[in-house]
């Protein structure tokens, strides 16, 4: 007997006592692998066998059948290692007994389909996921298998190897990691994705970023931008990863948004460069930011190197070039496009809306693309500058006679509309193919206007149209009908090369463009569009919409189109039943915005006297609210700041009582910069209320707002001051009169000033007092406050806010100083609250004396929005001096309110900044807080900016009105 | 040293040349009526739209088609009010002279005792007693009284007051009386249509007519400016001012820019506007 049969037999009996069955299986694969194992490999087989036999046979069975099968993949000193790495997955419970059975089980199909060391790799993550969790360790098994499809050969390592940094750092995102991480990769450069996984895998070695997280960030990002250029970009944040890890994890993230306002990588390195030296000069932090784009020199450095133009750095040029060139209700609308090629978030009103990208980044150089914006404006301003909404039913054009009475005719039932536009579009049974005409022919006329009017933009929106051409579909995957409008288009932005039609069908084409030619004479009119339209619309219901490869013989552009090519299309029906594609008319270019009958303007509303029936009841398409998403964002965040499901209602529902959004800048003391446009302050009017309260106030105080009335008044300045030693005036000084003579006579050259004159002299103050209307106010003042009556309850904060406002009006009243009364709160940065209750320029009456009383504790305290807010009131109220007063009960926080949910630090350091900001601009600020701990936040808050910590908040109304008399003094 | 500029007394001044003024619609009839009637007339209207123009328009015509009272025509006393003008400063004040002193006569005297056109340009500036003076001038009694001589004028039979405004200044507009106001008839003053205008500034400034056509279409846009960062729109007068320019060979964009653009505002903001707007018409 040989070594090797001892061996066998010696494991066959112990084997054989635990199950039979197993005894079997080992001799069965014990012959099999005796021949290619020495004596050493064979004996570690055997106790490997024993060793699971007595763990689990389940587990000791899957081994032996599947040892045979890996043998052909495995050295035979490996062996052990593969016995080993599952053996090691089995820990004793049921789940890890699967495991390991799966492992072994699945182990001649991973052997056959990866790598002998990459199935090790996985064997060793499984092990350290199953430390963890079993069943995430079983899902990655799972996964594993399809690995060799999905990951090539020479990224496996690197995937591994991050698995394994995910298995140990953050094992819940492993089956994530296994699941998705094969199809992010594959969005990436192939030459890119292992140095991409290595750069992963470095950047959380080091910091505590999530691996498949920043995994799933940076596949994002690299996917927006062309695969040629990933290497270069992951070789770029490899090389800053070296300097700082986090900061290289930033670059990637953003490259895709920065790489599309870059015309070139060039671009790209110079972007890079500008936030290494930022690096080396700020820190960490501020260049965090900047790779962000979450500062504003981060923006700047991008609109430096861009020739792309954000909206938003020439929104204020824009405002008013689209005013100057459309009037006074012109207003720019920024919004996404849809899938279909048009704007998304059209609104239905009454204002002259334009509808504008958030960003022109059509061409190379910035000026172009300031120019396409401008044309964009030119155009759509140009539809109520040239006409476009003044068509008249019935009226007829310059050139084409109106053809309503003809087509009224052929309808059956009358004919409604809530325009008169709407009235005719009403006559055609194919609305949207008559919309579509109607809009290109319009366009078409309004652009002929446009070169007329502005000349000095002709070159600019030829450049546009050009580009909006090189943007339209391929015409021969259009229907038939679709592509015949489509060529209608292409002649609309003066490029007939473009088109392309079947040739046999040219005469169709080239009637139908001679038509579209009215409307290029400069005197033509939206009655000519009109009726160009109907006419292309007859032309057009005769072209069925097939696929355009049924239309025979060869395409040929339409410049061809002046020689008498063909005939007319074939009647429809002659074309083959059930072959129509459905009909939709291609969408114009973004830069004519829409045009949308529905959007017409009350003034061409028909005459009711002349159409006398009722409006159409036409579908208006529905009015999206982009904030909605994000506020529901915060809502669902869960990160309560005293909110509730109520509440959140409550966000919602007065969403319609807004009647003004304001964005503004937050400073983010980390970055050392701004955050553009951070916050969303909604400005509204307070909750109307009677006087009751207000008179009650007066009255429980009637002492108080005498005496301070009686002080403020002596504050009030003389009505008139006495200017002497003028040249001319009301009165003769009779001392200066005198001396005059007296020099004369002298012969000294007597200077002729013994007039003197009273002038009037005007005080001139302006004060916005802000009130914190946080939940926080609602805190009653004391415990051992006593009852202030059976109805109110406890006197809370906010009750002595509003006792302390009515005083103040009272006093400022008498002194005769421009005042504001507002409230503030929110909850988190897109729902700053701004509660007017008197504006500067508004009177003191029932109505804003009815505020005061319902004023009531509301949510969270973002100061700094409040305060810009306040201050660019304050700015433009014409006032020599000018105020800001802050009550507030406690420090500003509020959700997001810094880095972290709510943090102490950010928010102080954003408020200081806006009272920074005030005081660069004139503005006197001043705070005060019954906080008894203010001064611990204030002094670093405030530091050369005035501020009074009340503690004994009850004397809130005294002290007010008494600290106002002397700042404003 | 040759005598280079000729030195009068106001009521010698007359305008014995046509000035170029382009009737926009009836103002010039009421003008006439206003004047043979003996009504007193206030201009209202932006800076720059014309009003003083056509003072000195009619003053012309007045000489040449009624003026018959007088050979030599309608003198034309031009008073610029401002925050400092006294009663004195219109009526006259008696200045010493030696041992002795000397009555000197106002220009609103002046122009009573000569019965010229008393044309009171920018009246709100003037201070609100000021202009009370002439309540007993602007209405039947055509009397003025000066109180320093105890002496009381009856305005001579050609004597007509022309006040001026700018309704667009409101805080001002508050100081006007309306014991002042309701003494006048009013001519509003408003800027021309386009093409009327580019006929002015053709004719004003000697540019060629497209651009005088193209001037005139800018104004129109940048006047929709008006309350979005602009107190007024832009006058005929500074769109005269860039047409001259161009008439001497400054380029259009240029001439624009400093007559329009920068002469209009300050505000930055403000001024990228327009200056896009005058590139979307002059620019290349």
């Amino acid at each position: 007997m040989t070594g090797k049969q001892q061996l066998i037999e010696r494991s066959t009996a112990p084997l054989g006592e635990i199950q039979a069955l197993l005894a079997e299986q080992f001799i069965d694969a014990a012959h099999v692998l005796a021949p290619n194992l020495d004596d050493s490999q064979l004996g570690q087989w055997c106790d490997h066998c024993m060793d699971l036999a007595s763990r689990s046979p389940r587990v000791a069975s899957a081994f032996m059948l599947a040892a045979p099968q890996v043998l052909p993949y495995l050295e035979a000193d490996q062996l052990a290692s593969w016995a080993d790495r599952g053996s090691r997955l089995c820990g004793g419970s049921w789940k890890s007994i699967g495991l390991a059975a799966s492992f072994y089980e699945g182990s001649t199909r991973l052997f056959a389909l990866l790598p002998t060391e990459a199935v090790f790799q996985l064997a060793d993550i499984l092990r350290e996921l199953s430390l963890h969790s079993i069943e995430t360790a079983a899902r990655c098994l799972t996964q594993a298998s399809t690995l060799r499809n999905k990951v090539p050969q020479e990224v496996l390592t690197a995937f591994l190897d991050l698995g394994m940094l995910v298995a140990r750092n953050s094992w819940i995102h492993a089956t994530l990691l296994f699941e998705k991480g094969p199809t992010q990769l594959a969005g990436i450069a192939a030459n890119t994705r292992s140095p991409l996984l290595v750069l992963i895998h470095r950047i959380c070695t080091d910091t505590r970023e999530q691996p498949h997280g920043l995994l799933t960030d940076l596949c994002d990002s690299l996917a927006e931008i062309d695969t040629p250029e990933h290497h270069k970009l992951v070789d770029l944040a490899g090389q800053l990863a070296l300097k700082n890890p986090t900061v290289a994890a930033e670059f990637l993230r953003s490259a895709g948004v920065v790489r599309k306002r870059l015309s070139d990588l060039q671009s790209m390195t110079l972007w890079l460069e500008s936030g290494l030296a930022l690096l080396e000069v700020h820190g960490d932090k501020t260049t965090q930011a900047y790779f962000r784009i979450d500062s504003a020199y981060a923006e700047e450095i991008l609109s430096a190197l861009s020739g792309s133009v954000q909206f938003e750095s020439v929104a204020g040029v824009l405002q008013l070039y689209g005013k100057a060139l459309g009037g006074d209700d012109v207003r720019l609308h920024i919004t996404g496009v849809n899938d279909h090629g048009r704007y998304s978030q059209v609104q239905v009103d009454e204002g002259e809306v334009v509808y504008l990208p958030p960003a022109m980044d059509d061409f190379g150089d910035r000026r172009a693309n300031l120019q396409a914006y401008k044309v964009s404006v030119a155009h759509q301003t140009g539809r109520f500058t040239f006409g476009s909404f003044e068509y008249r039913y019935g009226d007829h054009g310059h050139y084409l006679k109106s053809s309503t009475l003809l087509r009224e005719k052929s309808l059956p039932a009358g004919i409604t509309g809530a325009s008169n536009l709407q009235r005719f579009l009403a006559l055609f049974p194919e609305r949207l193919l008559m919309e579509g005409l109607l809009a290109l022919v319009e366009d078409a006329r309004v652009e002929v206007c446009l070169v007329e009017e502005y000349p000095g933009l002709s070159r600019s929106l030829r450049r546009v149209q050009r580009h909006a051409v090189e943007q339209r579909p391929e015409l021969q995957t259009l229907g038939l009908r679709q592509a015949f409008i489509e060529n209608l288009l292409r002649a609309s932005l003066a490029c007939p090369e473009a088109i392309r039609w079947p040739r046999c069908y040219m005469a169709t084409l080239a009637h139908a463009l001679g038509i579209l030619g009215i409307v290029r004479n400069s005197d033509a009119t939206v009655h000519d569009s009109v009726e160009a339209a109907a006419l292309l619309y007859d032309i057009s219901e005769t072209i069925p919409n097939v696929p355009s490869r049924l239309a025979e013989g060869i395409w040929i552009p339409g410049q061809a189109a002046d020689i008498p090519y063909g005939s007319s299309l074939p009647p429809v029906e002659n074309w083959p039943d059930g072959i129509e594609m459905p009909f939709e008319p291609p969408p114009g270019p973004l830069f004519r915005g829409e045009f949308n009958a529905e959007t017409v303007r009350s003034s061409t509303s028909p005459d009711v006297g002349r159409a006398g029936e009722s409006s159409l009841d036409a579908p208006l398409e529905s009015v999206e609210e982009p904030e909605e998403e994000a506020d529901m964002e915060a809502i669902e965040a869960g990160l309560d700041a005293g909110g509730t499901d109520t509440e959140a209602d409550e966000v919602a529902e007065e969403e319609s009582t807004i009647v003004e959004w304001c964005y503004y800048d937050e400073w983010d003391f980390r970055a050392n910069d701004y955050r553009k446009g951070w916050c969303r302050l909604g400005q509204r009017p307070a909750n109307p209320g009677d006087l009751d309260y207000y008179d009650q106030t007066l009255h429980r105080y009637h002492n108080l707002v005498a005496e301070t009335r009686y002080q403020f008044e002596l504050l009030r300045p003389e009505v008139h001051r006495k200017l002497k030693r003028l040249e001319d005036g009301h009165e003769i000084d009779l001392d200066q009169a005198i001396e005059f003579q007296i020099d004369k006579k002298a012969g000294a050259g007597p200077s002729a000033r013994f007039y003197s004159r009273r002038d009037k002299v005007e005080r001139s103050v302006a004060v916005a007092l802000l009130l914190d209307m946080s939940g926080s106010t609602d805190e009653a003042l004391d415990a051992r406050e006593p009852f202030r009556d059976a109805v109110n309850g406890p006197a809370r904060i906010i009750d002595v806010e509003k006792e302390a406002t009515v005083l103040m009006i009272e006093a400022l009243e008498a002194i005769g100083d421009a005042y504001g009364v507002y409230g503030f709160s929110g909850y988190g940065r897109n729902n700053v609250e701004f509660h007017v209750i008197k504006e500067l320029d508004e009177k003191l009456d029932d109505v804003t004396k009815g505020r005061i009383g319902q004023i009531e504790p509301r949510r969270s305290t973002r100061m700094g929005a409040a305060i810009r807010h306040a201050r660019a009131k304050l700015i433009d109220y014409p006032a020599k001096v000018r105020i800001l007063m802050l009550v507030s009960d406690g420090r500003p926080q509020d959700l997001g309110y810094g880095r972290e949910a709510s943090e102490r630090e950010y928010a102080i350091r954003d408020t200081r900044q806006a009272l920074i900001e005030g005081k660069v601009d004139g503005i006197v600020p001043f705070l005060i807080t019954v906080d008894a701990q203010g001064h611990e936040y204030l002094r670093e808050m405030c530091q050369d900016i005035s501020y009074e910590v009340i503690a004994d908040i009850s004397s809130l109304p005294r002290r007010l009105p008494a600290i106002y008399a002397d700042a404003a003094r | 040293m040759q005598q280079q500029f000729r030195r009068m007394e106001i009521e010698e001044f007359r305008i014995m040349e046509e000035p170029y003024y382009l009737p926009i619609a009836d103002e010039v009839a009421l003008f006439e009526s206003a004047y043979r009637q003996h009504i007193p007339v206030l201009l209202k209207g932006p800076t720059g739209c014309g009003k003083t123009r056509f003072v000195e328009y009619m003053s012309w015509r007045l000489h040449r088609h009624i003026g018959n009272r007088d050979e030599e025509g309608v003198p034309l006393i031009t008073v610029a009010c401002h925050e400092d003008l006294t009663a004195s400063d219109l009526v006259g004040r008696y200045l010493l002279e030696g041992e002795e002193t000397r009555w000197i006569d106002g220009p609103i005297t002046r122009a009573v005792k000569v019965g010229a056109i008393c044309y009171l340009d920018e009246v709100v500036e003037a201070r609100k007693d000021t202009t009370v003076l002439i309540h007993p001038l602007a209405d039947h009694r055509r009397m003025l009284p000066i109180e320093k001589r105890g002496e009381l004028l009856e305005a001579a039979d050609g004597f007509l007051l022309v006040m001026s405004f700018n309704p667009g200044y409101q805080s001002v507009l508050k100081d006007f009386k309306h014991s002042t106001r309701q003494r006048f008839i009013a001519l509003e003053f408003y800027y021309p249509s386009r093409d009327q205008e580019a006929e002015i500034v053709q004719n004003e400034s000697g540019c060629p007519a497209p651009i005088a056509r193209d001037l005139a279409k800018l104004a129109e846009k940048v006047r929709h400016l008006k309350a979005h960062g602009l107190s007024e729109g832009v006058s005929t007068r500074l769109l005269v001012y860039a047409g001259k320019l161009v008439a001497d060979g400054i380029t259009p964009l240029r001439a624009c820019e400093t007559a329009i653009v920068w002469a209009l505002t300050d505000d930055k903001e403000v001024q990228g506007a327009m200056h896009e707007v005058v590139d979307s018409i002059f620019g290349e």
